[in-house]
């Protein structure tokens, strides 16, 4: 104990560490003023705005929560095609429906791929894994104009219960890590399941499965986060479904309609709090080693 | 005989047991594979036949061009004559290439450096390098929107800076908004490259970095020597994976103006694909230009990582 202590007093600082040091405090403070700052705007009447606008060296000194009050009142939008307004529970639902099931694809998917091409010694199973490898080195530009086109004909466009489908695809990073984390597992475990008469099926999610769960779960949670926050895929594929996004990113474009800029990052920060807890909630989980699933030997 | 008779049972349990496998592999990929065959092999195939096409408004379809088949590649070499400067988007999505590889990736490596030593404040500046991959980003734009514009532009013009118009520093029209804006870009985007970074540091043997640290090294050589190797091809992976984003990347333009009009001092050539894709009434006409556009770049892209591939390779010998 006592070593340790010492080791740790008797650690030289070196330069590097110093100027890095400093730098991620400047990192620190730039990020932070203009989040401060949107967040005191956030409690400013329009008309005491006005005057910080005319002196903007003094911030205002009255705040309320009336542009929380108006901004949740005023958080209604017509989609795309429509005469009624959809109010912020309706966007709240929408935008549940379509980060829930297009995280679970994008997880579920992934997974059940890399397991198949790491725990069988199929041919196919390696020709799964160039397939995901070419496709991540190979960049395809401008293919978006054929999506559409190709979702709008098979009846995935504008179709919030099945635009899931779009994002059930095994071609992303987190196929290599799953890939990996089943690969690491002992091929003892799967052979002493089948001697005790276990199915395929049944080593899978009891046998196997039960080894990346952690993994599972902030791969299912980055993607959750990542779905709530894009607004760009449903303002393009899911015009009659607006989610919290597409609705973030038109009232950012007429902010003069909607009690200008103090009211806009009050109605944002009403739909980003609920995000940011869960990150702050799971933030040890999220910043973790996200290959520490499988044996630890 | 009962060994015999054993080894038959055995066989044919084998055979069974591989059938089951057999059925239960393919089970297991048969729809992911059909997803990607549909989503990813037809889209390419449709994308490379758009580009041939062009769109019929009477049949609402999109026909094959009869009278000139490149007409659309032609179309992407004449955006210049009408008006777009195609070189300045080239440029800019080169400046914002080159920013990302170098003052993207360096500091990304020596932040990681810092928390992977687990120097003062390490989890503390883990946390707030990957708050803004957490924080929607359409929140932090329009703040930072607001920011400047109500804030810092309003301030300079208290000082007696004058801005042509009320968007002030961030005016896209102007030579302020393109710097700021990628300033911005590369300042929020560290958090992945520091959590991959910091993992693949994990992987470095703690004897290596010990040993020396006994025989002297400082922690710069140490980082260029010992750790930088070690992570090489995490790096050599964003690079490549970053080329993409040279036809790709829109620099967050479109959170922060929208569909916006000639505005080439900004605009990259992702911001311009992107705003050409836009809903709107008369979208379809670009899509089959935008699809030759597309592919023009798609095969520019492809060269430019089999080059990197190669520096890489000679670098790594």
């Amino acid at each position: 104990m006592m070593r340790r202590e010492s080791a740790k007093t008797h650690r030289k600082t070196s330069p590097l560490f110093v100027i890095v040091f400093v730098v991620l405090i400047i990192y620190v403070v730039v990020l932070l003023v203009p989040l401060i700052w949107g967040l005191f705007i956030s409690f400013v009447s329009r008309d005491a705005y006005s005057e910080y606008l005319h002196n903007p060296l003094v911030l205002p000194t009255s705040y309320s929560f009336m542009n929380y009050i108006n901004g949740f009142n005023d958080f209604n939008i017509k989609p795309v095609g429509s005469y009624t307004e959809q109010n912020i529970f309706e966007i709240l639902g929408q935008t549940l429906i379509y980060s829930i099931s297009c995280s679970l694809a994008a997880t579920i998917v992934p997974c059940v791929c890399a397991y198949a091409a790491a725990r069988y010694n199929f041919k196919f199973g390696k020709v799964i894994y160039g397939i995901v490898i070419v496709t991540m080195a190979i960049p395809i530009v401008g293919n978006l104009p054929s999506e559409i086109v190709v979702a709008q004909r098979l009846g995935i466009f504008d179709n919030l219960w099945l635009f899931w489908i779009m994002k059930a695809n095994f071609l992303s990073i987190y196929f290599l890590l799953f890939h990996s984390i089943f690969k690491g597992i002992p091929m003892a475990y799967t052979e002493a399941a089948k001697i005790d008469g276990a199915g395929n099926f049944k080593i899978m999610i009891n046998c196997i499965m039960p080894f990346a769960l952690g993994t599972i779960g902030i791969v299912f949670l980055l993607n959750f986060i990542n779905f709530w926050n894009d607004y760009q895929i449903p303002y393009y594929y899911l015009p009659s479904y607006p989610v919290v996004g597409t609705a973030v990113f038109n009232f950012s474009l007429h902010s003069e309609k909607f009690g200008g800029i103090p009211q806009l990052i009050a109605m944002i920060f009403i739909v980003a709090i609920p995000i940011i807890a869960l990150a702050i909630a799971f933030n040890k989980k999220l910043m973790s080693n996200l290959s520490d699933g499988g044996i630890k030997e | 005989m009962t060994k015999a008779l054993l080894g038959g049972y055995n066989r044919s349990n084998k055979v069974k047991s591989g059938t089951k496998d057999a059925i239960f592999f393919y089970a297991l990929l048969i729809l992911p594979v059909l997803q990607f065959i549909i989503f990813y092999i037809y889209v390419n195939f449709n994308s490379i036949l758009m580009s041939f096409q062009r769109y019929d408004s009477t049949q609402a379809s999109f026909v094959f061009l009869t009278d000139n088949a490149f007409k659309n590649f032609q179309g992407v070499f004449e955006l210049t004559s009408l008006g777009l400067d195609l070189g300045r988007l080239a440029l800019n999505s080169l400046i914002l290439w080159l920013c990302i590889v170098i003052f993207g990736t360096i500091p990304a490596i020596i932040f990681s450096y810092y928390i992977y030593r687990k120097r003062a404040l390490c989890h503390f500046f883990k946390f707030f390098l990957f708050l803004p991959s957490i924080i929607p980003s359409i929140l932090l734009t329009t703040i930072f929107k607001g920011f400047m514009i109500d804030c810092i532009s309003n301030i300079m013009q208290v000082f007696g800076v004058t801005f042509k118009t009320s968007n002030g520093l961030l005016d896209p029209y102007s030579n302020t908004a393109f710097p700021i804006l990628l300033a911005y870009y590369i300042w929020i985007s560290f958090g992945s490259q520091v959590l991959f970074y910091t993992n693949a540091m994990a992987q470095v043997s703690p004897s290596l970095v010990e040993a020396s640290q006994l025989d002297g090294c400082g922690e710069s050589r140490i980082l260029l020597h010992v750790v930088l190797p070690g992570i090489l091809p995490t790096v050599k992976t964003f690079i490549i994976a970053s080329i993409a984003g040279l036809f790709t990347n829109q620099m967050m333009l479109f959170n922060f103006y929208g569909v916006i009009d000639n505005a080439p001092r900004i605009a990259t050539i992702g911001y311009f694909i992107y705003s050409m894709a836009a809903p709107g009434p008369s979208n379809y006409d670009n899509y089959p230009l935008m699809a030759a556009f597309g592919l023009c770049c798609s095969v520019l892209a492809i060269g430019a990582i089999f080059g990197i591939n190669q520096l890489f390779k000679r670098f790594e010998k």
